[in-house]
């Protein structure tokens, strides 16, 4: 049977980000819906909201709605030798902005074990371009977790602390002097705050240099631009991206699409995690959220099916069901009722 | 074009005044029209006024590239935006307060009635105090006065008010005054039009 359906803006999206993943060599993984809940516990740090819905099973263990999943691939991978690169389309569980429970569906990949320059490269690249897949203007920032590392290496610290850190994600300039006084570091913001003030990403990079001379990080933000710009899409140094430093340690970075008031895609380099789980090398992978986008993006069908057939109580089902038949044979959506429902569309309306 | 939200009442037409200054005029913005979006083509800006604890919300949704909201409004609701300028008005002062005279009882979560719940759990809960959060909608001070609560989190401008009911300020957590927020993907796509908005703010605050 003709089975013509519309897709929605993730399905396509879905198919398009699959043959570009699996022309990469990206296998698909698909996970349980359940993990243990002791892997979140663990690794609270690298969620973004530590709340978790967890049940007990029936041998009395503790057991969670994935709200993550890079955790679980890198999990998965511990032990193993050598490069795994994966892609998956998997449902998270995790509160949303107003703080009730969803399920949040995403799209992502990650390259787990031995991740090297290459890998950090292909990956850059292949965000981008799953980024330009979703459609319209878009862009990109990007920032290494190496860079504040070495600021607050520069202080004393091995971390910032959180205070610094929430002026930092808000660009908030005007509170910073203060913030660092009240941490027992005055002064700092005059290194800090140049960091944060728009300008151009070269002399961002140019001067974290001057000011903290982190030359590494400096060559992996140029190598990571490079990456970005090459496969088409703007991208500028923004050192207010913060992800978590326990687990990030190499370049981070998020993605936006004109059309959508938030991030649609972020992702980063966690060789922590994966030494954590005793895997060799490093790791790195980026999650693209689609459904929200679908609210953005997603057209309003303007009608609910091309045909509203008309029957009597009275009439063989046979002879209905070749009428529509008859209809759908010539590529139309057909919904027969003996009324007309309520609040539905149709292109026209033909009675038996 | 840029999408400004502005906080109604007497603060939000002080700020639209700085704007003015600053060279987004609109003149029907202030003409007591009934009209909720003004937009004026030449100085590409487009005006919508709002309840102030929705600004925020406005911004973080981008349905304003940017905002004026209180210290206060931005801390409780947690909204992920950027906080561009101080623009220094509005200034007053987020404070612990009560009656006269009070005297905590360790042995016991603090009672605290507050119209700002999640500011009241991060500053206690940063001291390793147990509190009991009392959500109030207005006439806060009111609380400890009729035995309701221990203390109110509240927000104090001179504190007459607190003066009149003979109660005084035991700490203050933040000072407040208005900040620009801007949403951060918009900043993304109108970063020019924004920094240029920031720069031009900076210039009227320093006059």
């Amino acid at each position: 049977m003709d089975c013509r359906v519309e897709l929605s803006a993730e399905e396509r999206l879905y198919l398009t980000l699959k043959g570009l993943y699996e022309g990469f060599g990206y296998s698909p993984f698909r996970m349980r819906r359940f993990e243990e809940y002791s892997l979140y516990a663990e690794n609270l740090n690298f969620l973004r909201s530590r709340d978790v819905i967890t049940f007990g099973s029936r041998e009395g263990r503790l057991l969670a709605l994935k709200p993550d999943v890079t955790l679980s691939i890198v999990k998965n991978c511990a032990g193993e030798a050598g490069l795994k690169k994966a892609y998956y389309r998997e449902s998270v569980y995790r509160p949303g902005a107003d703080g009730q429970f969803r399920e949040i569906n995403q799209i992502g990949l990650e390259c787990v074990g031995g991740a090297d320059g290459y890998a950090e490269l292909e990956v850059l690249t292949l965000a981008a371009e799953s980024l330009k897949a979703v459609g319209g203007d878009c862009a990109m920032e990007v920032s290494h977790m190496g860079a504040l590392r070495a600021a607050a290496a520069a202080f004393g610290r091995e971390r910032l602390p959180e205070e610094v850190l929430g002026c930092i994600r808000a660009l908030n300039l005007h509170d910073l002097p203060a913030v660092c006084r009240a941490c027992g570091m005055e002064g700092a913001e005059k290194k800090l705050a140049p960091l944060f003030e728009r300008g151009g990403s070269a002399q961002k990079i140019a001067l974290l240099g001057e000011s903290f001379g982190c030359g590494e990080v400096c060559r992996g933000l140029e190598a990571a631009l490079r990456a970005l710009k090459n496969a088409g899409v703007r991208a500028e140094v923004d050192f207010s991206l913060v992800n978590d430093t326990d687990y990030y340690n190499g370049v981070v970075f998020q993605g936006y699409v004109k059309s959508y008031p938030r991030a649609v895609l972020s992702g980063g380099r966690y060789d922590s995690l994966v030494k954590k789980f005793g895997s060799g090398g490093g790791g790195i992978g980026f999650a693209l959220y689609p459904d929200e986008l679908d609210l953005y993006l997603g057209k309003n069908k303007e009608f609910d099916a091309d045909v509203l057939v008309i029957y009597k109580a009275g009439d063989p089902p046979e002879k209905v069901f070749d009428f529509v038949s008859e209809l759908r044979g010539k590529g139309n959506g057909v919904y027969a009722a003996v009324q007309p429902p309520a609040n539905m569309r149709f292109r026209r309306i033909v009675k038996i | 074009m840029l999408n400004v939200a502005l906080p109604k009442g007497r603060l939000g037409e002080k700020i639209y005044k700085m704007l003015e200054r600053a060279g987004y005029s609109c003149k029907e913005l202030l003409d007591g029209s009934r009209k909720l979006v003004f937009t004026d083509e030449n100085s590409g800006v487009s005006y919508f006024w709002v309840k102030p604890s929705d600004v925020t919300v406005y911004v973080e949704h981008g349905v304003a590239d940017i905002g004026v909201a209180g210290k206060d409004t931005i801390d409780e609701s947690g909204a992920d935006v950027y906080e561009l300028l101080d623009l220094n008005v509005g200034r007053c002062r987020m404070c612990v307060a009560s009656v006269n005279g009070f005297r905590e009882d360790l042995s016991r979560p603090l009672r605290v009635a507050t119209k700002f719940p999640h500011i009241a759990e991060r500053y206690f809960s940063a001291r390793n105090r147990d509190i009991e959060v009392i959500k109030l909608y207005g006439s806060i001070e009111l609380a400890p006065i009729l035995g309701l609560s221990d203390v109110i989190v509240d927000i104090v401008e001179t504190g007459t008010t607190l003066k009149e009911n003979d109660m005084s300020v035991l700490e203050e957590i933040f000072p407040i005054s208005a900040r620009l927020i801007a949403n951060k993907a918009r900043y993304k796509f109108k970063g020019e039009e924004i920094a240029a908005c920031v720069s031009r703010l900076k210039k009227e605050i320093a006059q």
